[in-house]
């Protein structure tokens, strides 16, 4: 079973609390805060790895990033996977979703051509920073895979290469289980596993490994579908909300009070699920 | 009233309407207000739905306030399948071009609206908190990153439709004018390579476990002001009423054994959280509790003393015994 | 010229441990320390991950690095649990020997399961007549035909209790101008007679198992005699010259580097008269201590694990970064303290704990006195004139 798994390196979401906005240039300030592997895409690594176990095959990692992406792929590789694509180009930068998904989509493409075709491609639902959980439903459609997003179990059974997975979806009040055929790009959520450490022997190992690094030419896309001319969204301005702690006092009697703080809570976009159903 | 047309996407929860639907109609409303000054004329409010509804649903959709009303049904959209849903979304998108498309960032919407974007070659923005037009016209879609840290505008300058998925309960439902809908049946034309791609099997509606509270999206938290052992139980009663939720304690708390749970104390020497609500009750705001409450998003304190530290870090202050607001609480959230 | 970077390898090396750590060892450290718990189920998943076997060739089951990478897992741990980082550098204490004495055979024996985690092993060398009086323990190794029978008792033995293997040192006999020699044995768990004793209550360090380690007619076979008869004083004083000094360097830093991270912590959060104790130069001052403190520790510590990798002899070197870095690690964490206030001393916060382990590291591998012995033998032959 060949894998590919997309990988996006991204600035730690622990410490995105002292990201800020630079008042003059309104630009984003995140210096000091270390790049990492997005926390869903190290479980699509984890994912393809038991899939490998089980089914043999091997593990092309892709990431779109500047030539320092090599770093991330590296640590991945050192997990387990056997080759990374660093897909990187100046001309690539300033992508929205769509045009990051025809990238990537370019990319596996042209690995396929040079070697064998992918049966599954799995990413990280969604990535800590943008979070808009695009990408595996926008590859999906280019690549004209089936796709779903939001797994939260593969299951895979029976021996040789499987023709379809049976995978569990997340949505609001439970799971939803599909039989999705090959070839298939998942999106998987942190629920999915808890990816291994890696492991000193893996780190000697990585260095060793195929690594590919794309650039524009390589990949000889359509110019009108990639960066920032590609991408039919534009960032406008970007702020901060206003996250200043008020300590607004609420009075009144414990009713008055308890109605208002429903009426906060609901304004803050949490949901009150009626008959207290949600946990056992 | 213009050419332009709002599709709104109203999610079909095995033959009733999500309520997500009404809370973007409203917005959708709002934007038509501002909308109208622009051009002289408002844009048509359109809800679309996939699948069949009951007669009930159906109805509620054509009196909710829109204009048109499109029913997408074929024998193959009886049964929830992305491929096949967003391909027939996208078939009476190509017929009806519309200026806006709105869906709930659900996970139904967040699947969905993605695939439709490639599908018609156009923008998606994720996750929006606010909408609106500006002066010129120009549809701005607010949407949060870096957790929400910072807030980005999204247009969609060039192309058509503005896909834009939103947060529930990010906007609130307003009751609109009652006005008849039109409702148009499309049929999609759907073939076999769509079709068995993805099958859904089944359904499995959860029984959840308690969630750790470095995961919960509530937290409801107890301190040495809960008083007694019997009192502690209400703040399991009130994290039933919410989504990912989880009950945290303090140190004084565990010490009392209140909760024998000590992977749920939040602090220094314990867990550091970052929920969208945490609801802290007869908490005093000791230092190493209140560094691991520092990231939430929303925190509302109950204490009984109206100097405790807790409300200097707090974005709702109440002041009282924790015990008889929370019940309170709980009473009213009963009528839910 | 000199350079003071590690390659990319030790940098990846060092966060995948420091992810590990995070996860499995810091949520824990305090508990522990509190219940003298040595965590023995974390040695496969450490062997998994490469910490136990980091130095050891890999035809024997390690990971075939070299002693900066050993030093560098134990500063991570010692971040967090100075406890468990002087029971996995025990570990790495006979495994050290082992490589350093043992034959081909044994090596083939022992080192792949201490390299998994699968066994725990330890190094019996201090006896109650006192640790730097190394020529004059006690035990007795006695020719028994083919084989031998050991007895004696060991004291402060890290390890001792949930030890599989232990690699203890014995008197086999005097050589002509009547001086004891030495020879290393090689002692399984289920060996009758041999087992551990009373184990020590610390103040520090805990987390780690230290106590006696008796041995009463305990008749090994000869293939359990490690190295030449008579030749092992000079494999154990090795392995604690080099791999044990330079563990408990390694030890100081990574508690110096825990007092700083707490420190900076508690003074951007720590609010007083309306802002910050960090915009308060007294505390300032504290924290450019300790980091000074810290860079020179590490400067000792590593230049000596580079030395021994590049198969320098690193003793001396490796007895100033032993000195040095401990005297500065009881330093830094009674800066902490300081800095804190009464919280430093609450066990809400880890520093009061990291004092502990700090005074607690004086004695482990020699004093600070041993050390300026050693240090002072080299110094007065090296700058002669």
């Amino acid at each position: 079973m060949n894998i590919g798994v997309l990988v996006k390196p991204v600035p730690d979401p622990e410490q995105y609390n002292s990201i800020t906005i630079d008042p003059e240039t309104k630009r984003l300030n995140r210096s000091g805060v270390p790049t990492i592997v997005n926390p869903s895409d190290k479980c699509a690594v984890e994912a393809a790895l038991k899939l490998k176990e089980k089914f043999g095959g091997k593990i092309v990692i892709f990431t779109m990033a500047p030539p320092d992406g090599r770093e991330k792929l590296m640590e991945v590789l050192a997990m387990g996977a056997d080759e990374a694509v660093l897909v990187s180009d100046r001309e690539f930068g300033g992508a929205d979703t769509l045009a990051t998904s025809y990238t990537l989509v370019k990319a596996v493409e042209k690995k396929s051509a040079e070697s064998e075709s992918f049966d599954l491609i799995l990413s990280g639902n969604e990535s800590a920073d943008g979070a808009t959980g695009h990408v595996p439903a926008q590859v999906g459609e280019m690549l004209g895979f089936n796709h779903l997003s939001a797994i939260v179990q593969i299951v895979a059974e029976g021996e040789g290469r499987p023709d379809s997975l049976t995978v569990f979806q997340k949505i609001e009040n439970g799971k939803n289980e599909f039989e999705i055929k090959l070839p298939a790009v998942i999106g998987v959520t942190r629920d999915i596993n808890k990816p291994r450490y890696t492991s000193a022997m893996g780190v000697i190992k990585a260095k060793k490994k195929p690594f590919d690094t794309y650039d524009c030419e390589a990949l000889s896309p359509d110019k009108s579908r990639i960066g920032i001319e590609g991408s039919p969204t534009k960032a406008g301005a970007i702020f901060t909300p206003d996250t200043g702690r008020k300590s607004e006092e609420l009075s009144g009697s414990p009713e008055e009070i308890a109605e208002e703080l429903v009426k906060r809570i609901k304004a803050i976009g949490v949901t009150i699920n009626s008959g207290g159903g949600c946990r056992e | 009233m213009s050419n332009r047309k709002i599709f709104i996407y109203a999610e079909n929860d095995c033959g009733a309407i999500e309520n997500s639907y009404f809370e973007l109609l409203s917005k959708a409303a709002a934007l038509n207000v501002k909308l109208t000054e622009l051009e002289g004329a408002p844009a048509q409010l359109c809800a679309v739905t996939v699948g069949e509804l009951g007669e009930d649903s159906l109805n509620s959709l054509v009196e909710s306030g829109t204009d048109v009303v499109y029913s997408i049904t074929d024998e193959s959209l009886t049964v929830y399948n992305p491929a096949v849903y967003s391909e027939a979304v996208a078939q009476l998108c190509k017929l009806e071009e519309p200026y806006i498309f709105l869906f709930a960032s659900t996970a139904m919407g967040t699947e969905l609206a993605p695939s439709l974007g490639v599908k018609l070659h156009t923008g998606v923005s994720a996750h929006c908190v606010d909408l609106r037009f500006d002066d010129s016209g120009a549809f701005i879609q607010d949407v949060p990153a870096f957790g929400g840290k910072v807030i980005g505008e999204i247009l969609t300058p060039d192309t058509l439709p503005q896909i834009a998925t939103v947060k529930p309960g990010i906007f609130q439902c307003e009751c609109l004018a009652a006005k008849s809908a039109e409702v148009k049946k499309f049929s999609p034309s759907l073939d076999s390579t769509v079709l068995d791609g993805i099958v859904l099997k089944d359904v499995h509606v959860k029984d959840r476990d308690s969630l750790p509270v470095e995961q919960a999206e509530t937290i409801i938290c107890g301190g040495f002001g809960m008083g007694c052992d019997e009192n502690w139980e209400v703040l399991d009663r009130i994290a039933n009423y919410f989504e990912n939720s989880a009950v945290g304690c303090t140190r004084p708390a565990l010490d009392e054994d209140w909760t024998d749970d000590d992977g749920t104390m939040i602090g220094t020497s314990g867990k550091t959280v970052r929920p969208k609500l945490y609801i802290g009750a007869g908490i005093s705001g000791a230092m190493h509790h209140v560094c691991g409450i520092s990231d939430a998003e929303f925190i509302v304190s109950i204490n009984k003393d109206e100097n405790a530290d807790i409300f200097n870090v707090s974005d709702i202050k109440i002041v009282g015994d924790a015990v008889k607001i929370l019940t309170a609480f709980e009473e009213r959230l009963v009528q839910e | 010229m000199v350079d003071f970077t590690f390659t990319e390898d030790q940098e990846m090396l060092r966060a995948a441990f420091r992810e590990f750590i995070e996860a499995e060892i810091a949520p824990h450290a305090a508990k522990w320390d509190a219940d003298d718990y040595c965590p023995v189920e974390l040695w496969p998943k450490m062997g998994e991950v490469g910490m136990l076997g980091i130095f050891v060739p890999e035809e024997l089951g390690g990971a075939g690095l070299g002693h900066i990478e050993r030093v560098m897992v134990i500063e991570e741990i010692a971040r967090h649990s100075a406890g468990l980082a002087i029971a996995v550098f025990t570990h790495h204490l006979c495994m050290g020997a082992i490589l350093d004495g043992a034959s081909e055979d044994q090596k083939k024996k022992y080192m792949p399961s201490l390299c998994d985690g699968s066994k725990i092993c330890g190094l019996a060398v201090t006896e109650p007549g006192g640790g730097s009086d190394y020529m004059g323990q006690k035990t007795t190794g006695v020719k028994d035909g083919e084989g031998w029978i050991v007895n004696g008792r060991k004291c402060f033995i890290t390890n001792g209790g949930p030890a599989d293997i232990t690699v203890c040192t014995a008197v086999t006999g005097q050589d002509d101008r009547g001086r004891n020699q030495l020879s290393c044995f090689i002692f399984e768990k289920e060996d009758e007679g041999f087992g551990p004793g009373r184990k020590e209550h610390k103040m520090g360090l805990r987390g780690s198992w230290t106590g006696d380690v008796i041995m009463d007619e305990v008749r090994l076979s000869a293939d359990r005699l490690m190295g030449a008869e008579g030749k092992g004083a000079g494999v154990g004083m090795k392995a604690i010259g080099e791999i044990g000094r330079a563990s408990m360097s390694a030890i100081a830093c990574g508690i110096i580097r825990g007092c700083i991270e707490e420190s900076v912590k508690f003074a951007n959060e720590r609010v007083l008269y309306g802002k910050p104790i960090s915009k308060i130069q007294a505390i300032q001052f504290h924290i450019a201590e300790m980091r000074m403190w810290y860079e020179a520790s590490r400067l000792l510590t590593y230049r000596a694990a580079s030395l021994k990798d590049k198969g320098q002899p690193a003793i001396t070197e490796f007895a100033m970064a032993k000195g040095f870095s401990v005297d500065m690690s009881v330093k830094a964490s009674q800066n902490a303290i300081e800095l804190m206030g009464g919280y430093g001393v609450m066990n809400e916060y880890p520093v009061e704990r990291f004092h502990r382990d700090a005074l607690a590291s004086i004695s482990s591998g020699g004093t600070t006195e041993i050390q300026k012995l050693i240090i002072a033998g080299d110094t007065l032959r090296a700058f002669t004139a």
